[in-house]
């Protein structure tokens, strides 16, 4: 039954940044799917939150402390992972930050900081969990990206800069795993999530206007792409970007006055 | 339940150059998915082929002899549809395709054939369409294009030129399709069927040495995306090319590396 290919009945994901907003959205998506989770995330309580949603699922949730720009942490969340489900199928490299920014004061810590939650992380979770993969030879690594990467992000300058990057780490990985692991990523468009929920108060109904799907996004609509590409059903698909935006052409961030 | 909304339970779907290659592989998996299918090409067996593994497969589906390139047998084909099904909920622009010739030695004949076949077929079929979607406030579009609409490929220019176009095309009926009906492509790489298969054999290796996936494409690969961008699924998602093609980024062939006729 050829929808059998889109589920994750037997895999393990680990989904970092999972508390809230686009990684919750995802590892919801992919318990839906038949995925047991590992959510890895810095703020504890809705960590708890989202495993108990998991749970109620009907599938298996390990819920993990984790700092993604900490190695140590890194490794010691891989560990819980093994030790609970055994094996690892799917990396989603999700946790992130935008926060605003003036690039023309910002300050030098400010942009290390950035590029390190937005891109450091995703190496540093990639570089643990990519050899346990090509060791079970097989594994799917999504990255969570942003439009941002390709268009001017005025207001986060560093956060477009790291997620540029983050598209380029996919192509290279994607040929440095393979043929075994695979590489994707996702450029989502305006998602609503608590991460941005002032700023969408702020330019939503102005934002909508530009959207040719007339309706911002939900972390289900980042979901189900992510179950695509953590399934068989893109078994022939690495290195490349996917777009999830509504249709969207250009950036709105803060500094544009609705 | 998240997987139905990977579904086309319920949905009528057209798709082109159903006869065979990847329309046909195309057209079985909706069917699979829980769709009803027109099967439309110029070669009626082949297409009452597929319709009648659709019909095993406990789904309706018809077949529809049609010409994409001739404006009034497309008219045709989808007012028959939509008087057999009441409705149509995905249209898969497949039917093209491209023979190797180097563009010095091409006539000006087989450049505007090409160009008929794959760019304006597409025209005329999503304009058909999109009318009836319009009116109806939904719909999906899915045109297949090529990697080799974005790359160059010695031999192929008339074929990569049209496929461009389609790509071009996806990018505005998006927006000028927009809210209710999606536009999605999909570019897949080196895909193996029966009308590829013989041409590609003398490279074929060298094929595969350059895929990341270490091996060549077949028609399921391309028709998984394609239920993804049919479905609710993909909801969110228009305007965008769909790269399926092992990872592939280029590998230089030339006509003459190729078996059959250029």
């Amino acid at each position: 039954m050829i929808l059998d290919r889109f589920s994750l009945a037997g895999k393990v994901a680990i989904v970092t940044g999972s508390a809230r907003g686009i990684g919750k959205g995802i590892a919801l998506a992919f318990a839906g799917a038949g995925a047991d989770l590992v959510c890895a995330d810095r703020r504890v309580e809705a960590l708890d939150a989202t495993a108990g949603e998991i749970r109620a699922l009907g599938r298996g949730a390990l819920p993990v402390v984790c700092d993604v720009r900490d190695e140590q942490q890194v490794a010691d969340m891989l560990r819980a992972a093994l030790v609970e489900f055994g094996h690892v199928d799917v990396l989603v490299n999700n946790a992130g930050r935008a926060p605003l920014r003036d690039t023309l004061t910002m300050t030098l810590e400010e942009w290390e900081a950035d590029i390190q939650a937005n891109l450091t992380g995703t190496f540093l979770c990639s570089r643990a969990v990519a050899p346990v993969m090509v060791d079970q030879r097989a594994g799917s690594i999504v990255n969570i990206s942003s439009r941002e990467s390709q268009l001017p992000s005025r207001g986060m300058a560093a956060y477009g800069a790291a997620k540029a990057a983050v598209d380029s780490l996919t192509r290279t990985l994607a040929w440095e795993l393979a043929p075994h692991v695979r590489v994707n990523a996702i450029l989502p468009g305006p998602v609503s999530t608590p991460m941005n929920a002032a700023w969408l108060q702020k330019v939503g109904d102005h934002l909508v206007n530009t959207i040719p799907l007339g309706r911002i996004g939900v972390p289900m609509d980042i979901g189900l792409m992510a179950v695509f590409l953590a399934s068989s059903a893109s078994d022939w698909v690495t290195g490349r970007l996917f777009e999830v935006d509504g249709g969207v052409e250009f950036s709105h961030s803060a500094t544009h006055d609705a | 339940m998240v997987l139905d909304r990977f579904s086309l339970e319920g949905k009528a779907a057209i798709v082109t150059g159903a006869g065979r290659g990847i329309g046909k592989g195309i057209a079985l998996a909706f069917a699979d998915a829980g769709a009803d299918v027109v099967c439309v090409a110029r070669t009626h067996s082949e297409i009452e082929a597929t319709a009648a593994e659709i019909r095993g497969l406990g789904r309706k589906s018809l077949a529809i002899s049609c010409d994409v390139g001739d404006e009034e047998q497309v008219e045709t084909m989808v007012a028959k549809t939509i008087e057999e099904f009441g409705g149509i909920d995905v249209l898969v622009n497949n039917a093209g395709g491209g023979i190797y010739r180097s563009f010095l030695r091409l006539s000006l004949r087989a450049f505007e054939s090409t160009l008929r076949t794959n760019l304006v077929s597409v025209f005329l079929c999503t304009r058909a369409v999109a009318r009836h979607m319009v009116e109806r406030k939904a719909g999906s579009i899915v045109n297949v294009s090529t990697r080799d609409a974005i790359i160059p490929c010695p031999g192929l220019s008339a074929y990569g030129a049209a496929k461009a176009g389609v790509n071009s095309l996806t990018r505005t009926l998006a927006w000028e399709l927009a809210p209710y009906v999606r536009v999605n492509s999909i570019m897949p790489g080196g895909v193996l069927t029966e009308g590829s298969t013989a041409v590609l054999e003398p490279v074929k290796d060298r094929l595969v040495a350059g895929t990341p996936r270490g091996r060549m494409g077949k028609p399921e690969d391309i028709a998984l995306a394609a239920i993804f961008l049919a479905s609710s699924a993909s909801e969110w998602v228009t305007g965008r090319m769909f790269e399926i093609d092992g990872g592939i980024e280029f590998v230089h062939l030339e006509p003459g590396d190729l078996a059959g006729p250029q």
